[in-house]
């Protein structure tokens, strides 16, 4: 039972990282109906920022600064190569934010070398008691950084004049756009915002651990979460993420004890298991909008 | 026996009624030649809604319609088509990165019976089926006048080629009955003219039942044998034009009345 | 040009297949449906096509043993990018999973030729015309299984879950030692035997490698005539129409969930083979080669070739395995790129580069792809020297 409830500690502070990724998938999605695959390479990037800045400036003015270079680097890919495209299928815009990806992903490479980068955080592997649970505090800064975010990211969206602009855009652009929204406002600040959210991820990601080249894999577990919500949902990106951390994290824990006919590392796929049974019940996620289409 | 009956059907999306208690049937009875039936009322009155319900995309709650003696309402949409239900649609719905050949041969895809793996090849059965299948299509480029714009892709046709091209379509199926969702909308007189002669060579010449729906009420009262209106959802009157439009509730509902309703 | 066709087709309805009168001296004038269906339908294209094809054969004696190798995996490539165009090209339905079927193929014909005694899974069949057919059917059926998700998914869910089945294929190519050796370890690729006679060895036909260019060059034209002519049957046909409209493609009579189906099942088939012939080059499979970046490789090939064309897909693939050895020699031109793995920048990180800025360039200014750029010089030679 001990054991139980600190792997569904572990999983919510991960799942919580996941949540922060999805979020800023969904919130790009839902401004210009594309996922931006590019968000692995934003995350990474925020990552190895921090690990630079923080020998600099301090851990914490590190990560603030890091979140906001990489929502600037965000605002120049939107800028550059995604506004160009507006108007164009949704595919093909899709498959650009992939090529980006792979692109910055290299230059960001270049950076991380071939050794593991920390982050400098206050954290590490250290470990506090919840009355008799054991649990590393980096998981409970997850939790509850996390829970500060979405709250004012919610109260963004509810109260800000921004916030209404990108509400209404996500209904219909073109209605949007002849109340006078900038349509292109609502997609710069759209991508701004995913990147602040997947640095402040990568930040947490190499916590403990680390980064190296390869980390980057970690934000597509951010895709199974934002199918398993609904693309379209805000509160469906952090349950998904929650729920596919939890999900892994269990999956680590007693996989070896229970299934060990599946092999090893299951838990590395498990997140794409819980999304194939997810669809096939429910096509368009758990809290998605279903597509109505019209003749 | 009625070709298409169409009886009490309910549908309703969250609570709104789009289609409430309508009922007709379309000929041919035994003897009579091929009817054409209009249906029309103001926006909204489910004019749509009830080609929806025929051609499979709408499940409606309640009603009954049956097509050539099946029950519609257990059959998918390419199912329908296949009985031979062709219809076209309000807002152009063709194909818009194929030529207007293939969009044309598209609508013959139920007559072919070859399968992939002839298909792969290009042989035999699959090559006659394609060159036999061309000859048709040009039969119905020939009777629409689309010679001119066989290669082209239609998204690059002017809208009122781009609604014959959708009929021709709908003919390449060899439907028994052929419904036609605002054939004229935002059509200018001319094209309305040649719409309309094209309807009727339909009806009279290749001796195919259509149901058709448009706001245009003189092309309606010149063109139909039997008029269907509608409001809300609701029948109002179903008769001959000149009965329908001597109604009072026709006139009340629809021709703007004692309350002046516009749309 | 539409004219004297239209003029053609209304002169002789009554001769709608086989026989054509030939009119000397017109050669755009068509007299029979067939002419006008045909797949090379001038001329020029029946000149220029033929000349490629010899063209291409007489390279196997002209071009040396490296520079064939690199071409018969073009060739290969190519075929699995016919394949990837199949479903995400003309049937319109998004898939970044076919590098999972390529796995599929490849372990399929693999454990067929290998040894049946050997270290791995193997049964002992090293035919070609057994293992290829066998390669291609076992990805189709997983194609087939995978496809009911497709009908219920629209647009990018259906990316996202084919993205998640190349990293469950990943994990158990992995895990399933005894076919695949394992990452870092492998196994060795399908056997190519016709008749008794090993392909991949030099032998009284040629070189290993003139051998092999040869196969993979003649099934790369049969795989390629095949897809041209899936294209123009009412199969491609629903397939665009599915990818156009999908609504409107049902209710004229296309069963949505049956074609479907068949573009998953046709481009896995394709998948399946090209995984199958890939390995049998270098003789050698790596479970870990089977990763999202295959998948995004096919994908560049067949936006950079041209979306929804044959040639387009080969040109793609020709294409970014030229740009391999192309990079490759980088460093000896260029100062700063190194060849080692250790150093920054290096070749695979140029390549990389060059991969993703390609697909980007050309999805922003030549969606077409290349065959766009071709149409563009065609069309301005065709008008030449007036520019309308």
């Amino acid at each position: 039972m001990k054991g139980l409830l600190e792997s569904l500690i572990r999983g919510l502070g991960n799942g919580s990282v996941y949540a922060l990724l999805a979020l800023g998938f969904v919130i790009i999605y839902k401004a210009t109906r594309v996922i931006s695959f590019a968000q692995p390479a934003l995350m990474l990037a925020g990552a190895v920022a921090v690990s630079y800045l923080a020998e600099v400036t301090g851990f914490y003015a590190a990560v603030l600064l890091s979140a906001l270079l990489i929502a600037g680097v965000a605002l120049a890919i939107e800028r550059i190569a995604i506004r160009p495209m507006v108007g164009r299928p949704v595919f093909v815009v899709a498959i650009i934010t992939l090529g980006i990806d792979v692109v910055v992903r290299v230059v960001v490479n270049a950076f991380i070398g071939r050794d593991v980068r920390q982050m400098g955080d206050p954290w590490g592997f250290t470990q506090v008691s919840l009355g008799p649970l054991v649990v590393q505090s980096r998981w409970l800064a997850m939790l509850v950084v996390t829970a500060v975010l979405v709250g004012l990211l919610f109260a963004f969206f509810r109260f800000t004049k921004y916030g209404l602009a990108m509400r209404a855009a996500a209904f219909d652009q073109e209605i949007a756009l002849a109340q006078g929204v900038s349509v292109g406002m609502v997609f710069a600040l759209s991508w701004g915002l995913a990147g602040f959210l997947a640095a402040i991820a990568g930040m947490f990601v190499g916590t403990g651990q680390g980064i190296e080249q390869l980390t980057w894999v970690v934000a597509l577990k951010a895709l199974p979460a934002i199918i398993v919500g609904g693309l379209d949902s805000l509160g469906g990106a952090v349950v998904g993420g929650l729920v596919v951390g939890v999900v892994e994290s269990l999956f680590q824990s007693y996989q070896g004890e229970f299934a060990p006919w599946l092999g090893q590392n299951v838990a590395v796929v498990s997140p794409y298991i819980v999304m194939l049974i997810v669809l096939l019940v429910r096509p368009y996620g758990l809290f998605g909008t279903r597509e109505v289409e019209r003749v | 026996m009625a070709l298409l009956t169409f009886e009490d059907v309910h549908l309703s999306f969250a609570g709104v009624k789009a289609v409430d208690g309508v009922s007709f049937e379309v000929g041919p009875e035994e003897g009579n030649t091929a009817e054409l039936l209009a249906v029309i009322g103001p926006n909204g009155a489910g004019k749509t809604s009830i080609f929806n319900v025929l051609s499979g995309v709408y499940r409606p709650q309640r009603g009954r319609v049956t097509f050539i003696g099946e029950d519609l309402l257990l059959k998918r949409p390419h199912e329908i088509a296949a009985m031979g239900l062709a219809r076209t649609f309000q807002n152009v719905e063709l194909f818009h990165n194929l030529t207007v050949l293939d969009n044309l041969m598209l609508g013959r895809h139920h007559h072919f019976r070859y399968g992939a793996f002839a298909a792969l090849l290009w042989y035999g059965r699959a090559r006659r089926a394609e060159l036999a299948a061309r000859a048709k299509v040009e039969d119905i480029i020939d009777f629409l006048e689309l010679e001119a714009w066989r290669r082209h892709p239609v998204r690059l046709l002017p809208y009122g080629i781009q609604k014959r091209v959708e009929l021709g379509r709908a003919l390449a199926m060899e439907p028994r009955l052929l419904l036609l969702d605002e054939p004229v909308a935002g059509m200018n007189l001319e094209e309305t003219e040649d719409m309309a002669r094209f309807v009727l060579d339909i009806r009279d010449e290749l001796g195919i039942p259509i149901v058709l729906v448009d706001h245009d009420m003189g092309l309606v009262m010149d063109l139909a044998d039997r008029v269907l209106v509608l409001d809300f959802g609701r029948p109002v009157a179903l008769g001959s034009p000149a009965e329908v439009q001597q109604d009072p509730k026709v006139i009340e509902a629809y021709l703007g009345g004692t309350h002046g309703r516009t749309e | 040009m539409t004219e004297t066709r239209s003029a053609a087709a209304q002169a002789a309805p009554d001769i709608p297949t086989g026989r054509s009168r030939k009119v000397r001296g017109r050669p755009l004038l068509y007299t029979s449906y067939a002419q006008d269906m045909a797949l090379l339908d001038t001329r020029a294209k029946r000149v220029s096509t033929g000349v490629l094809v010899v063209l291409a054969f007489a390279l196997a004696v002209l071009l040396q043993d490296r520079s064939l190798e690199v071409l018969a995996g073009a060739y290969v490539l190519a075929i699995g990018a016919i394949g990837l165009n199949i479903v995400t090209g003309y049937a319109g339905q998004v898939s970044l999973g076919h590098a999972f079927f390529v796995a599929i193929g490849a372990y399929t014909a693999a454990a067929l030729s290998g040894p049946v005694d050997g270290e791995r899974l193997g049964y002992g069949v090293a035919e070609i015309w057994l293992w290829l057919p066998a390669a291609g059917l076992v990805a189709a059926a997983a194609g087939v299984l995978v496809a009911p998700l497709a009908t219920r998914l629209r647009g990018l869910y259906l990316a996202v879950v084919t993205l998640g089945l190349v990293f469950l294929g990943e994990h158990v190519f992995k895990e399933w030692q005894e076919l695949t050796g394992g990452p870092g370890v492998g196994r060795e690729a399908a056997i190519p035997q016709l008749f008794g006679v090993r392909l991949d060895q030099d032998g009284p036909l040629g070189t290993k490698e003139q051998t092999l260019y040869v196969l993979m060059l003649v099934l790369l034209i049969v795989f390629a005539v095949a897809a041209r002519n899936l294209a123009r049957s009412r199969i491609g046909r629903a397939f665009a129409a599915i990818r156009d409209r999908d609504i409107a493609a049902a209710v004229i009579g296309v069963p949505l969930t049956r074609n479907k189906v068949l573009a998953f099942g046709i481009s896995s088939f394709y998948a399946g083979c090209a995984g199958g012939l890939l390995y049998t080059i270098s003789g050698y499979v790596e479970p870990g080669s089977f990763s999202l970046l295959m998948s995004v490789q096919f994908i560049a090939m067949v936006l950079i070739g041209g979306v929804a064309t044959v040639s387009g897909a080969i040109a793609g693939a020709l294409f970014i395995s030229l740009l391999q050895p192309l990079t490759r020699s980088l460093p000896s031109l260029v100062p700063f790129v190194s060849g080692d793995t250790t150093q920054t920048p290096n070749v695979f990180q140029v390549e990389t580069v060059l991969y993703g800025l390609l697909i980007v360039l050309f999805l922003i200014f030549e969606p077409r792809g290349l065959f766009g750029l071709w149409i563009r010089i065609r069309n301005y030679w065709k008008s030449w020297p007036f520019s309308y």
